[in-house]
């Protein structure tokens, strides 16, 4: 299954059905907290797939790419948490945080199975399906909805970086076939 | 031979070394008189700012990591590198004739600059054109 292209097919059932069902939102109807916690959810799970990475692969190409997602992942979340705090807010849990949590679970258990080539290969294409999905979801229903200006300009900053992963993962990717 | 140096740096000198990189390094770059000169490149939003420079050999060039996340400066060929810079740090060597021009960041190859050597001969004639 290809979990990158189920993300974008979910919030974009979410975004055609979501208006029928009064609980649930679309991405672009979250509020500041919510995405918060989004993005520190989404963060957190690139660190995470960096890491079974760096378990698994002997490829050095994946390493170094691995190593960067948990520095950059990190220092986000690092940066989201400060912010939080001298905002005195809390994130707040939401339909997207869970989905992307279970679809990362799948994930895992997925690709926990796999060594070699083909490890390196799923990863790889994942970690670019990954950022472009995320990245459209930041740039076009996160960034023009987020009222807070100082949480408004860590998700631009953000979003530069997530979009070097994108052109690095793509380089990856191209480096692996 | 190139010499290098990191510095941790404070929120006022961060502040300072952002104009004089954001302003004033493009136009000082091969004009002024003084020798050896110090160029900054200011590293923010992923990017290398000005992110193409001339130097003469023996000039300093530094860079400033504004942004919060870990950078580097590393030859293309890796004949030099900086190994990280970390967020508000910087790095600095001093340009060697054989210094190779290009270089970018190892944790984002996307990132890239270019530092071209001037030599005595070809400034003076740049200047009397």
């Amino acid at each position: 299954m290809n979990y990158h292209l189920t993300l974008i097919a979910i919030l974009a059932a979410t975004l055609t059905v979501g208006c029928a069902t009064a609980a649930t939102k679309t991405p672009a109807e979250l509020n500041d907290l919510e995405i918060a916690h989004v993005a520190y959810i989404a963060n957190n799970i690139d660190v995470r797939y960096a890491h079974l990475a760096l378990a698994i692969s002997d490829n050095p190409k994946i390493h170094e790419f691995a190593n960067a997602m948990i520095r950059d992942h990190k220092a986000v979340n690092v940066q989201a948490l400060a912010l939080l705090e001298k905002l005195n807010a809390t994130p707040q849990d939401n339909f997207l945080s869970k989905q992307l949590t279970g679809q990362s679970n799948e994930l895992v258990n997925e690709m926990r199975q796999l060594s070699g080539a083909a490890f390196d290969a799923r990863y790889a294409d994942n970690e670019l399906g990954y950022h472009k999905a995320v990245n459209d979801i930041v740039e076009n229903s996160f960034i023009p909805n987020i009222e807070n200006s100082e949480v408004k300009a860590l998700f631009k900053k953000a979003l530069a970086i997530y979009k070097a992963h994108e052109q690095h993962a793509e380089k990856m990717v191209a480096s692996l076939k | 031979m190139l010499r290098f140096k990191q510095n941790k740096w404070n929120n006022v000198t961060v502040a300072i070394v952002t104009v004089m990189a954001l302003f004033f390094t493009p136009f000082e770059s091969i004009s002024a008189e003084e020798y050896p000169q110090t160029h900054v490149i200011a590293i923010e939003d992923l990017k290398f700012m000005p992110q193409e420079i001339n130097v003469k050999p023996g000039d300093i060039v530094q860079w400033v990591n504004f942004d919060f996340i870990p950078h580097t400066a590393t030859a293309n060929d890796h004949v030099w590198n900086s190994d990280m810079i970390g967020a508000q740090a910087s790095w600095e060597m001093t340009v060697d004739r054989d210094t190779f021009e290009g270089y970018f960041c190892v944790y984002h190859p996307g990132m890239q600059g270019k530092i071209k050597i001037i030599t005595e001969s070809l400034a003076k004639a740049q200047q009397l054109q």
